[in-house]
């Protein structure tokens, strides 16, 4: 698959990454020489300097045998030409990064229409929705609804007191015959991700992705040993448009909330849009203004300005004054080995979330694209289709390859189970996969006819 | 007088083109065209009077039809000798609309004195002042024993008090550009300046508009119900306009009919939401009406005191009310009409005192009613819920709101200055005026129906709204309550403020050319 990628910013270059490992020729457009030089360096794409709004610049990243244009600049304006230049050019599908709202809303329906573009993203709504499914599912430092949302995969560290410490994947799960409510989907440790096996022993302080069904998430986090509660007083850092939205809903929810914003305007702007959020004025790294609004009380401190350092830092003084649970949104995934160290709980970056939704939309048949922070483990979702070596098969008679692990299947009636060996596939079941993008390819090929 | 206060710049008589603009010798005043058009308007009024006197048959038509004429050509001359200034100053503004509303109570005390109703001039300014500020309180002994040009009279001025001469003048005036609309905000009642359309004297005229269509659909009312036709136009005037005069020394009550006391109470609840709104009703757009926070909070207080009279009162030491007119009376002082049915100096001592506070507080922004507002008093509690919170949150940002609206906060501190000068004049007003001699309930209630415009008050006031029970020291300082509550303290003190600068600085001036 040709792609074209317009904007080589957080989402561009994570995009990239992600495409460019699956086997895309994927050729990067960016204006600023010197960004274009530092990814044509780090990644191995093609990189054409100049803008996507002019045609010529188009024709030479090869937009006349383009599969897929993905306009993800911070400008709506830039994204929007480019989609619509892109499908005169006869691209078959476009994604486009649109930031205003209100352009997202019914309001600029009839405009998104017109440009034809395939699927809108934006990151901001993106983290914000992650941010809410960690707030829900409290204790889990990861997130990602699947099959519509009836699975999740929740990411944790495995704590002391967990039954399963010490204990192998192939001694827990006899525990739990005969129905299994989850399945370990990936293991972390010592910084190196792994798609477990059955004599993989779990270990306090491990991180792993769990699959479960929603209704199970709470006992799934008790046996893991993490301690959950419900957010009822929570603080958000920032005001910008992740923490706003967070702010709103976690209010709506019922939560008490408190928000505190850096500049004076936007805080004003903030106070009036938000009626029941108290809004605070101040530097998030103020400790004496911390301390006034009691972060020492808090169940939640989610901090998401734009400066990593600022949100790295007000976690860590929330996480060492009280027990709050701590969300640091970062936009340098280089940090992330080091968020642990300093007591924060879960960190998220906007790049990922939008990077899901666009890679779900290319890979078609999946419908949910789950790609952790820090490994190159994903999460997918496929639809078997009639005639593939998947329909009627059992999975055990499959004989995938080693870096693929079959999660979960999603009936057509709207079940979902975890996926033993003898577990029986049929044309229409969704089924979750753990894999490693390499492998993707095989995956896709035994469910598809 | 204010013919050369700014004459400044005597406008060309010929454009461009050598055609011709102006007669000779027009001077360019804002005080002194407004004066006269409104001068000329309460001329008319005054006419009409006498109309009403030649038809009844009564003693004063002449002397009615004379002071009618005196008064309109008086007020024809200067407004015809004038024209609007292109640029008009915000001080012009309130020195413009404080002079037109002292001219037309002068103006409107001549009838008074001519027909010999009143033999001192404080007496006739008084029932002028209380009428044009559709205030409704009166020194009048005798009521029926008056005539009905008179009466009329003084339905009228209420009439015209209510919706405002300058509003009026605004519609009719040809050339009134950018400074109309602080003309109107500076006379509407309550803090909405809105435009309804994008030109001012569009908007006076709407406003006028639905105001007459209202007094017509009253009267119509009325009439159905039983009134004389005259009894009918002088009640729809008084209940249109929030003012509350009667012909009658009982009021509404001397009809003794449950319907015509129910048309009043519609009537009386109707004038005291915002006119604004209904025009926008009326124009197929309801929402804003319906979903109006102050509108509920408004009608919430008169059925809160309504029910407070009804259920309570008779069980508090005080005489049970019955439920119409329960209904009535919180109606009419939460309105500031003052109209009266019941006793209510026999109810408990809180439905007395709810009634007590709900006078200078009045109805809606955009209404004919007197007294703060529902609105200010809204915005003065979101302001303070705010203060509250900040000793929580000292950093705390928050707006301060009425209703779903957001008060900009230079508006909100411009709103609890309002408060607090308003709560002066209250308060001082009720010492003042107790130092004149009255007890501590009447001077209070005297306060409180003067400057909240309602009419009738507690102790000695509450039949009717007679304010001869104050001696007359007392009626000169509720008359400047009057003014104060009718024009909403700031143009009167801002006047007051041009006369008091201008006068030494005239001075000044003269002597340093000498």
């Amino acid at each position: 698959m040709h792609v074209i990628i317009v904007g080589a910013g957080e989402v561009g270059w994570y995009l990239a990454q992600r495409l460019g490992a699956e086997g895309n020729d994927v050729v990067v457009v960016e204006q600023n020489e010197s960004v274009a030089a530092a990814i044509g360096a780090e990644l191995d794409v093609q990189v054409v300097v100049g803008s996507a709004t002019v045609p010529s610049t188009l024709q030479a990243a090869g937009i006349d045998r383009c599969d897929l244009l993905a306009g993800v600049t911070q400008n709506d304006e830039v994204n929007l030409l480019a989609s619509l230049l892109a499908k005169e050019f006869g691209v078959d599908q476009t994604v486009v990064r649109i930031q205003t709202e209100e352009l997202r809303g019914p309001l600029g329906a009839r405009l998104l229409s017109t440009m034809q573009a395939d699927v809108v993203i934006d990151p901001d709504a993106d983290t914000a929705d992650e941010i809410l499914e960690l707030a829900h599912v409290s204790g889990a430092d990861e997130v990602y609804p699947m099959s519509g949302g009836e699975l999740l995969v929740l990411g944790a560290v495995v704590g002391g007191s967990s039954p399963f410490v010490g204990h192998d994947l192939a001694e827990i799960g006899r525990s739990f015959e005969p129905n299994w409510k989850f399945l370990f989907g990936a293991l972390t440790r010592d910084g190196e991700t792994v798609i477990p096996r059955g004599d993989q022993v779990i270990e306090a302080g491990d991180h792993v992705r769990v699959l479960t069904t929603r209704s199970a998430r709470r006992e799934i986090m008790e046996l893991l040993g993490v301690t959950s509660r419900q957010a009822r007083r929570v603080m958000v850092l920032g005001g910008g448009s992740v923490g706003s939205r967070v702010a709103d809903q976690l209010q709506d929810e019922g939560a008490t909330v408190v928000l505190l914003e850096h500049d004076a305007h936007r805080a004003k702007l903030l106070s009036e849009r938000l009626p029941r959020v108290t809004v605070v004025q101040g530097d998030i790294t103020d400790t004496e203004l911390l301390l006034e609004e009691s972060v020492s009380r808090m169940d939640l401190v989610i901090a998401a300005t734009g400066d990593d350092a600022s949100n790295v830092l007000a976690c860590a003084y929330a996480a060492a004054e009280g027990d709050a649970f701590t969300v640091a949104v970062l936009h340098r995934l280089a940090l992330l080995p080091l968020v642990r160290q300093f007591g924060i709980d879960a960190a998220l970056s906007p790049r990922t979330a939008s990077a899901n939704a666009v890679l779900r939309h290319i890979r078609g048949g999946t419908a949910s694209v789950a790609t952790f922070l820090e490994s190159d483990v994903e999460v997918n979702e496929f639809e078997i289709e009639s005639g593939s070596t998947a329909d009627g098969c059992l999975v055990a008679d499959l004989h995938l390859p080693h870096s693929v692990l079959l999660g979960a299947v999603t009936r057509r009636d709207g079940s979902a189970e975890i996926v033993r060996g003898r577990t029986r596939l049929d044309a229409g079941d969704n089924v979750v996969v753990f894999s490693r993008p390499d492998a993707l390819a095989a995956t896709r090929k035994a469910f598809s006819a | 007088m204010t013919l050369t206060a700014h004459s400044g710049g005597r406008v060309s008589w010929f454009g461009e083109r050598g055609e011709r603009l102006l007669s000779p010798g027009r001077y360019s005043s804002l005080v002194a065209n407004v004066v006269g058009l409104t001068l000329a308007v309460v001329g008319v009024g005054i006419i009409a009077s006498g109309v009403i006197e030649l038809v009844d048959g009564g003693p004063h038509v002449i002397v009615l039809a004379l002071a009618g004429l005196g008064v309109w050509a008086v007020g024809s001359v200067v407004w015809r000798v004038t024209i609007v200034p292109k640029q008009i100053r915000v001080l012009d503004v309130f020195t413009t609309v404080t002079l037109a509303w002292v001219a037309m109570a002068v103006a409107g005390a001549i009838p008074y004195l001519v027909t010999g109703h009143f033999d001192r001039i404080d007496d006739a300014l008084f029932e002028s002042i209380s009428g044009f500020t559709t205030t409704g309180a009166t020194v009048t002994p005798d009521i029926e024993a008056t005539s009905k040009g008179l009466l009329f009279w003084r339905s009228t001025t209420q009439w015209m008090g209510g919706m405002g001469v300058i509003v009026l003048v605004v519609a009719v005036l040809p050339t009134v550009g950018s400074g109309g609309m602080s003309l109107l905000a500076a006379e509407a009642p309550g803090p909405t300046g809105e435009r309804l359309t994008p030109r001012v004297r569009e908007t006076a005229r709407r406003l006028w508009g639905v105001y007459v269509g209202l007094t017509v659909t009253l009267a119509a009312a009325y009439f159905a119900a039983g009134m004389s036709l005259y009894d009918a136009v002088s009640h729809s005037f008084t209940t249109v306009s929030t003012g509350g005069f009667s012909p009658y020394q009982a009021s509404i009550g001397h009809f003794g009919s449950a319907v015509i006391e129910w048309i009043a109470i519609v009537g009386m609840l109707l004038a005291g939401g915002s006119f604004t709104l209904y025009y926008r009703a009326l124009k197929r757009d309801p929402q804003p009406l319906l979903r109006s926070t102050e509108f509920r909070v408004y009608l919430g207080v008169v059925a809160f005191i309504a029910l407070w009279a009804f259920v309570v009162s008779g069980n508090d030491g005080g005489q049970a009310a019955g439920f119409r007119d329960s209904l009535f009376t919180a109606a009419s002082t939460v309105t500031t009409t003052g109209y009266v049915t019941a006793e209510y100096g026999l109810w408990s001592q809180t439905a007395q005192l709810l009634l007590l506070v709900a006078m200078p507080i009045g109805a809606m922004a955009g209404s004919t009613a007197g007294g703060v507002k529902k609105v200010r008093v809204m915005a003065v509690a979101s302001y303070a819920h705010r203060e509250a919170l900040r000793h929580l949150h000292p950093r705390l940002v928050r707006p301060v709101r009425v209703g779903n609206g957001i008060l900009p906060d230079e508006v909100a501190g411009r709103v609890v200055g309002f408060m607090m000068l308003a709560l002066a004049i209250f308060g001082g007003g009720a010492v003042a005026i107790s130092a004149t001699g009255p007890d501590m309930i009447t001077s209070f209630s005297a306060s409180a129906t003067a400057f909240g415009n309602v009419g009738p008050g507690l102790g000695a006031l509450d039949h009717a709204g007679d304010f001869l029970a104050i001696p007359r020291p007392g009626r000169w300082i509720a008359m400047g309550q009057m003014l104060l509550g009718r024009l909403e303290i700031y143009p009167v003190i801002l006047a007051l403020s041009v006369v008091t600068l201008r006068i030494p600085r005239a001075f000044h001036r003269r002597r340093s050319v000498d």
